[in-house]
């Protein structure tokens, strides 16, 4: 067997969820350092998903001729249980999946206390008032308040953090994540922070491929309940 | 119980059974590849009726928006807005869905029967094997050349658009 079927071998294993826990994590981790097996993925899984297209609206094309025929040959009706069986399987896999993703976001959500507010803070008072409603759990109020302070001019990292974390507190996970990516990846105090909350966003909304795709800041204290996560979703 | 909602609501909208049959039929496979791709993750059977209910919807807004109907119809539902998110959606998996066909026309029958068998029966080796009068490692090889053949008509379809 040459190299690129060893290859085609092992892709066509983790896509049809072959692989151990171990070998999934290695293959996992060789995909998000090469992307040239991260296109080679995403090729073969469209060739599955093109067979698979095929079978499917055969199978739904048989449905509807047997639905309106009076004969029916047995055999056809094999072929529809067969595929209706996987339709559905498709269905169940998908509800499986969020039930147990949000198991996984229970166990690792954390909360965000917010800054501390200093007693004379004349310069910020405008983001503090905010801060204040933030730790009392007004997150609309903050955010209005602090997109003030934006729309005059202020846009800093401190900001998007908080209006994201603000954002997710509300169950508005596509927002949040948005304000996430806008916080700089070095930014020491905020940096890993908002990677840690993407990745539970990302949990909620079930983008599980961005999990795995992210590229863990160096030193984050995060990393290791990251690739918990990553582990736990395979 | 789905169909009968999306018959319904094509027939009060200028449309007949057939043409609800049609359409449900394509959203039920737009549904399909949009579980399997993760653009939509149903968190329940209804949720997942709702959604090809929804697909239906729009598929049957743009037939309506079709030339033979422009002048013609008046909707009966009030609530049948247009809405750009679900239609950027429904176009991006109406062209996955041209891909995919595309790519698969190009397999030859040999190809078909094997690839079938195995990818969407998820059939052994050995039973595809017993049923095409070959043994297992004889499939395995021509299962690994079919999907270099439907490769290839994938990258090429690539290049070409």
């Amino acid at each position: 067997m040459d190299r690129r079927e060893a290859l085609f071998n092992q892709i066509e294993s983790y896509l049809r969820d072959e692989l151990t826990a171990d070998e999934r994590s290695a293959f996992e981790r060789e995909m998000a350092a090469n992307t040239d097996l991260q296109r080679e993925v995403r090729v073969q899984r469209d060739l599955q998903h093109a067979i698979e297209l095929n079978g499917v609206e055969s199978t739904i094309a048989d449905v509807d001729r047997a639905y309106h025929s009076p004969k029916i040959k047995s055999l056809t009706w094999v072929k529809i249980a067969a595929g209706l069986a996987i339709l559905i399987s498709v269905g169940i896999w998908a509800m499986t999946r969020a039930s147990h993703t949000d198991k996984l976001f229970a166990e690792h959500v954390t909360e965000e206390p917010g800054l501390p507010v200093p007693m004379s803070s004349e310069a910020s008072f405008e983001f503090y008032d905010a801060m204040v409603d933030f730790k009392m759990g007004k997150y609309d109020l903050a955010i209005e308040k602090w997109s003030l302070l934006e729309s005059s001019g202020r846009f800093n990292d401190t900001l998007d953090y908080f209006i994201g974390v603000s954002h997710f507190e509300l169950g508005e996970y596509p927002s949040a994540v948005e304000r996430f990516e806008l916080v700089n990846a070095d930014s020491e105090k905020f940096g890993a922070k908002a990677q840690w909350y993407s990745v539970l966003a990302y949990l909620k909304l079930q983008e599980l491929d961005k999990i795995r795709e992210v590229k863990v800041i160096p030193d984050s204290p995060y990393a290791e309940r990251i690739a918990e996560i990553r582990n736990a979703l395979d | 119980m789905y169909y009968g909602n999306v018959e319904a609501f094509i027939c009060k909208n200028s449309g007949t059974t057939a043409d609800a049959r049609d359409v449900f039929q394509e959203a039920m496979i737009a549904a399909w590849l949009n579980v399997k791709e993760e653009r939509f993750r149903p968190k329940s059977e209804e949720s997942l009726g709702g959604y090809i209910f929804q697909i239906a919807k729009y598929k049957w807004l743009d037939v309506l928006k079709s030339k033979g109907y422009k002048s013609s119809v008046r909707l009966v539902r009030d609530d049948l807005v247009e809405d750009d998110r679900d239609d950027f959606q429904q176009e991006e998996t109406d062209k996955r869905l041209q891909m995919l066909r595309s790519i698969y026309a190009k397999l030859d029958e040999k190809c078909k029967a094997i690839l079938d068998r195995f990818y969407f029966q998820k059939l052994s080796l050995d039973a595809i094997g017993a049923e095409l009068e070959h043994d297992a490692s004889t499939v395995k090889t021509l299962k690994y050349r079919c999907m270099q053949k439907l490769r290839s008509a994938h990258l090429s379809n690539k290049q070409n658009g």
